[in-house]
């Protein structure tokens, strides 16, 4: 978390109130060797292509984005003017970092990338996300996809 | 990301977040968590830093094999991207009196910036950018707002519009060396013409009897540490 005296007081509050769903049990898959894994993208950035749809302000679904395209066109369309935009601007490896992904799967840190990477509305409720989760691991499964990193902003 | 990490790898693929907000990763407990200190909005840290980017997301996937069980682990390191470059300039330009106006100066240093990486962030409004200046103006100048997209609605558009002028301006902003993200947002909300109307217009939409545009004004305008 930013330190929180970086972290302004009614900023700070909400983030304290914030209530948050909890597991009775946290499901746990064994370790896995990296080399042997592919690896997928998931953010919470409401990221969209220039060309595409606007992501809604309430949006459930989750977007995809191929592992081989550049940033050239990756947009941030979060509704959440609190986080900040300027690293993204800059880089988009920042939020998004398919490029580090490829670096690892070149240097053999990692066995693949994945062919598609993630991208939910991080705002929206996760109860009303929890279908389009279930669709989301059913291409995970299709695409073999072994581990998933999630990157929320 | 967190709800998500727990029913994903309850499916069976294994998991890790790399979590801005520790407090948040202990109440939901993931399977499998790296706890960060960035600013919110880097999860990986600093921008154009590939080296430090790539030692988050290293020590992140390799929680995946390490762990054995369900846990947190601190990254120990601050962004080095966070400290302020002192060569760092803000882009000089004559005071504008109509954002319409900032907009054309600021262009030269937005440009370069478009030149130098290859891609903008600016466009989820999907018009230009001079547009979405004179819709601002037009917006600060009480006139009733209106939206060039049929399946937009005026305050959507206005929003989105804004989204592109903040955006526009940080990349103008961002040319001139390599600045932490407070001094970018500093000389935007503190010194550009844009960035005060943004606030001054937050304050006058709060008090308008119109629900979108007094919710447009309290929550999706102005980040926390610049509401007055």
């Amino acid at each position: 978390m930013p330190k929180l005296t970086d972290v302004v007081a009614t900023e700070r509050a909400n983030l304290e109130s914030l209530e948050c769903p909890t597991f009775e049990q946290t499901a746990f898959e064994p370790p896995k060797l990296l080399t042997e894994c592919k690896v997928a993208l998931i953010s919470s950035a409401g990221l969209m292509n220039r060309h595409d749809d606007n992501v809604s302000g309430n949006a459930a679904g989750y977007r995809s984005f191929p592992n081989a395209n550049t940033d050239r066109d990756l947009l941030v369309n979060h509704i959440s003017v609190n986080f900040d935009r300027t690293g993204f601007a800059a880089d988009a490896n920042t939020v998004f970092p398919r490029e580090r992904l490829r670096q690892l799967a070149d240097d053999g840190i990692i066995g693949a990338a994945a062919k598609e990477h993630y991208s939910f509305l991080g705002a929206t409720a996760p109860e009303e996300m929890k279908e389009h989760v279930q669709q989301l691991v059913t291409q995970l499964k299709e695409n073999n996809v072994d581990a998933v990193c999630l990157l929320p902003v | 990301m967190s709800v998500i990490a727990h029913w994903i790898e309850q499916q069976g693929i294994n998991t890790v977040v790399i979590g801005l907000v520790k407090l948040h990763l202990e109440k939901i407990k993931p399977p499998r968590a790296l706890a960060v200190s960035f600013e919110f909005g880097r999860p990986l840290g600093g921008p154009e830093d590939s080296k430090f980017q790539l030692e988050v997301l290293t020590t992140a996937l390799g929680l995946i094999e390490t762990l054995t069980e369900p846990a947190i682990v601190d990254f120990e390191k601050d962004d080095p991207r966070a400290t302020p470059d002192p060569k760092w300039a803000a882009p000089k330009v004559a005071v504008a009196d109509t954002i319409a106006n900032e907009v054309i100066a600021l262009k030269p240093f937005y440009q370069a910036q478009c030149v130098n990486k290859s891609r903008t962030s600016v466009g989820v409004s999907k018009i230009p950018i001079a547009e979405a200046a004179a819709l601002f103006d037009s917006a600060m100048a009480g006139e009733k707002l209106s939206s060039s997209r049929e399946e937009i609605s005026p305050a959507l558009m206005l929003r989105l519009a804004i989204d592109d002028l903040k955006a526009y301006y940080a990349e103008a902003a961002l040319g001139k060396g390599s600045p932490a993200s407070r001094q970018v947002h500093d000389w935007f909300w503190l010194e550009s013409l844009l960035g005060q109307q943004v606030r001054e217009l937050r304050t006058r939409y709060m008090k308008s009897d119109d629900p979108k545009l007094a919710n447009l004004g309290e929550k999706f305008t102005v980040p926390h540490r610049w509401r007055d």
